[in-house]
């Protein structure tokens, strides 16, 4: 099992490898075309600004591999940045068209509703939706904390495509969006302690 | 809190250039010890044919040799020897207020169950962090008596201890050492305990190395009174009269009451570290609001006199050696830092002016800033340093040794 | 409300004082960090406290090896003066960093990190010492050097300037186990606008219980650990037992 960490100049990589290679998996970090393609899985990380991370992938030409990889139906995870990304645009410091795998948006979390940026541990559930993926459904979602540091939010358009949820203060951030062999993750299951682990590992066996 | 001092007269100003290598007998080639950052110019300090120091050679003997369970029961022997059940004191304790003497004193009277009187000689002019130590310390059920020189001539003494012998803390200094002698044979108590015995912890003559006391007359003057006894300011036109209670009691009347002065750093292992952190736990001992001491990092010594930064300074301009070489050299021997980290310390902070109670100096001491000057000036010692675009610097520096 | 454990570093040592002063050697970081994360610490902070005093930055190996088996957040401070160092920090594998120094010689730098690599990546670090005229001022260099900066005014303003977060450090109490300063803590959770992490006092576990109620968002813990006075997984079940919102272990 081979997995792709795309480096587009931004983010947190090292961790995201440390995890992945804790659980037992064979990772790369790259920014190559060629292992892109030839790699079973792909990960795209990301912490920092939404702008900077769109113009790293424009200038590393990484849009187009990451397109084929999708139509090829191959898994992608995007975590944090990296979820906002493959969606359709953000409003983080100037509106900014974003890859558009999946329609969604995102938005800055609302500043009366809660302290931004949102960051610590919130207890995360599962939404009652029938395309949530096996890998993701089997996880153990009771009483389950994930680490969240964000501004921003992905808003999807049909709100089948939203797996899970964070309930903070009793304000429910999005937690995971996806659409087929697409997911997109708002927290850090890297930084997210054996919960995140589990997750890490269950995408890596069974997405 | 800063006061506002009277006008006084002082005696006319005499500065000549001093001879401090002949009076200390500074060695004409700078080395520095291979495992601290101390120099052959401290007086009376020996480096070892390895280059060695003589307090880096007692740190590791203290160290690993000594049997400090044993010096501990020597400790309880003395104590058993001297405490008293009547109420009355049974050791003198000299005691600023600071960590090292809150240590001992807060110790003897708790561990040891002695009862001990803490003594102490006045600082120029108070910290308020200095104080409130010390107010705590005494209420943690300590009794004190401070005696506070006589102003007038003590500004006078500190002046022409800062011209003559580049110190200005010398009158201090005398206080700190005869003052509980005094009391020693006013109360007719024979112990005093002092904290660390900075000849052998700091480097200099070692022949206390290996006793728990120091003689009150030989070792006063050459260790602590520059080889100058109080009375010998006559010569500089102080009246005799006026330097009666800088004056040690006389060796009769010491004998009589059979005056010893200990070390506590005899009986216990000397960190000052340490003494901190039993201190901040038993004391209320506060480190500076104020961050770190002029001349140096640390920030929990020193803190009681706001003019101690120019003590430093002057040992600075005499020896080359300042606060941060001296706090760096003993936390090396304790194993705190490396020899590495304390040559970057000293690099930083050695010989940093102490300009925040600068006014303060010279209002006390009545000197102008170019009096001042000159007078630091007329104890810098040709072999250490040099001007250079106008500013004095160090000839040898450890960062380049 | 997050546990944090927080690593003073003196490279390679572990260190801790009092009042962050007479800095005592404890061990090796990356053995404590581990046994702090396997406990179920929800983040760990490192703070090179020497970085500024010697010039020097030298943790990058440290937080490379403690990054490969500890999978919760990890700041680091220290030393900290360019967007460079900390690309290198973040690099290496830290998920945050924290500033003090350069923050306060140029708040400009606040935005600028906070725009590069977002708010919530820039922790702005306070060391607060009370002062006799009853103002905390803020310190840096370990609380050695003295600013004139009111530390309320200063949270505000850096926040203001784009810290995503700022830790608050009580020089006044830090390492003597003696209690939060609750005063202190007041002033500032009232004004500020992003997570407030609180450091310095803490002793016994209704230390916590008591500032759990106030506007915070985590308690930073150094001495309790260290001396294992009290353990990651004692303080978590007695937090969740007065019903307080803690992540399960």
């Amino acid at each position: 099992m081979k997995i792709a960490i795309i480096d587009y100049g931004l983010g947190n990589l090292q961790s995201i490898h440390n995890a992945i290679c804790y659980v037992g998996a064979d990772a790369v970090i790259t920014d190559s075309k060629n292992e892109i393609e030839n790699a079973d899985k792909i990960i795209l990380p990301g912490v920092g600004a939404f702008q900077d991370g769109m113009k790293g992938l424009i200038e590393k030409n990484l849009v187009e591999p990451l397109h084929s990889s999708l139509k090829k139906g191959k898994p992608i995870l995007g975590i944090c940045l990296g979820a906002q990304l493959l969606t359709q645009s953000s409003e983080e410091f100037v509106k900014t068209e974003g890859l558009g795998f999946i329609e969604a948006e995102t938005l800055y979390l609302p500043s009366d509703r809660i302290l931004i940026p949102n960051t610590g541990w919130i207890n995360t559930k599962l939404n009652p939706c029938k395309t949530i993926p096996a890998w993701l459904n089997n996880l153990d979602w009771n009483d389950a904390w994930f680490y969240y540091v964000h501004s921003l939010y992905m808003k999807v358009s049909n709100p089948e495509l939203e797996y899970a949820y964070g309930v903070k203060n009793n304000f429910n951030v999005t937690g995971i969006i996806g659409i087929e062999n697409l997911t997109c993750i708002q927290f850090h299951p890297e930084k997210s302690g054996e919960n995140g682990l589990r997750l890490l590992k269950n995408y890596i066996e069974k997405a | 809190m800063k006061i506002n001092l009277p006008e006084i007269q002082f005696p006319k100003l005499n500065i000549q250039k001093q001879d401090n290598i002949g009076k200390y007998q500074l060695p004409s080639k700078v080395i520095y010890c291979k495992k601290c950052v101390i120099s052959n110019q401290r007086p009376r300090i020996v480096l070892d044919d390895e280059g060695v120091c003589g307090a880096c050679r007692y740190a590791e003997y203290k160290n690993t040799k000594i049997d400090w369970n044993k010096r501990d029961l020597e400790l309880q022997e003395l104590c058993d020897k001297h405490r008293r059940k009547d109420g009355q004191f049974d050791v003198i304790v000299p005691c600023s207020g600071g960590k090292d003497s809150a240590f001992v004193a807060h110790m003897l009277k708790n561990k040891y169950g002695m009862n001990p009187l803490t003594v102490t000689w006045a600082p120029n002019l108070y910290m308020d962090v200095g104080w409130k130590n010390i107010q705590h310390l005494i209420h943690t059920g300590l009794h004190n008596i401070t005696w506070t020189p006589d102003g007038e001539t003590h500004r006078i003494l500190t002046r022409l201890s800062f011209i003559h012998l580049g110190d200005p803390f010398q009158p201090f200094i005398y206080g700190v050492k005869t003052f509980p002698l005094r009391l020693a044979v006013m109360f007719n108590i024979p112990l005093i305990v002092y904290g660390e015995n900075g000849e052998v912890e700091y480097g200099g003559d070692m022949k206390n190395a290996n006793s728990p006391c120091h003689d009150t007359r030989d070792d006063l003057k050459r260790h602590y009174f520059s080889g100058m006894n109080p009375e010998s300011w006559v010569d500089y036109g102080l009246a005799k009269e006026k330097l009666e209670y800088y004056l040690s009691p006389s060796q009769e009347a010491l004998a009589k009451v059979g005056v010893q002065c200990h070390f506590m750093g005899y009986y216990k292992r000397w960190v000052p570290q340490e003494m901190y952190y039993y201190a901040c736990e038993n004391t209320g001992f506060a480190a500076n609001p104020e961050g770190r001491s002029e001349g140096t990092y640390s920030k929990y010594a020193s803190l009681d006199d706001r003019l101690d930064g120019f003590h430093f300074y002057m040992a600075h301009a005499k020896f080359g050696i300042g606060r941060a070489t001296s706090d760096a050299a003993h936390e090396v021997r304790d194993g705190h830092i490396s020899r590495e980290e304390a040559i970057a310390l000293v690099k930083r902070y050695d010989g940093e002016f102490p300009g925040q109670y600068f006014d303060e100096f010279l209002d006390y001491t009545g000197l102008s800033k170019e009096d001042f000057e000159k007078v630091v000036n007329s104890h810098r010692s040709d072999h250490l340093w040099e001007k250079i675009d106008n500013q004095y610097k160090l000839k040898t520096p450890v960062w380049e040794s | 409300m997050r546990i944090i454990s927080r690593l003073d570093i003196k490279s390679p040592n572990l260190v801790k004082g009092v009042r962050l002063e007479g800095l005592r050697i404890i061990g090796d970081p990356a053995l404590k960090a581990e046994k702090y994360y396997l406990d179920g610490i929800d983040e760990i902070f490192y703070q090179d406290i020497v970085a500024s005093l010697y010039q020097r930055n030298s943790i990058h190996d440290l937080i490379q090896k403690t990054a490969k088996n500890i999978f919760v957040p990890l700041t680091v401070g220290g030393g900290i003066r360019s967007l460079d160092d900390i690309y290198h920090a973040l690099r290496s594998g830290a998920d945050k960093v924290s500033i003090n120094t350069i923050a306060i010689e140029s708040p400009k730098f606040i935005t600028e990190a906070a725009k590069a690599y977002g708010s919530q990546c820039i922790v702005v670090a306070v060391e607060s010492i009370l002062q006799p005229d009853g103002v905390w001022r803020a310190f840096t260099n370990n609380g050695r050097e003295k600013t004139a900066l009111d530390v309320v005014e200063w949270v505000k303003k850096a926040v203001d300037y784009g810290a995503g977060e700022i830790v608050l450090t009580s020089v006044d109490r830090e390492g003597t186990a003696k209690g939060f300063d609750l005063r202190l803590i007041e002033k500032v959770a009232g004004i500020i606008k992003v997570p407030l992490i609180i450091h310095g006092g803490a002793g016994k576990i209704e230390d916590l219980i008591e500032v759990a109620q106030m506007n915070i968002q985590g308690v930073m813990l150094a001495h309790v650990l260290h001396y294992n006075k009290l353990s990651v997984i004692e303080i978590k079940a007695a937090l969740k037992e007065k019903g307080l919102n803690i992540r399960p272990l």
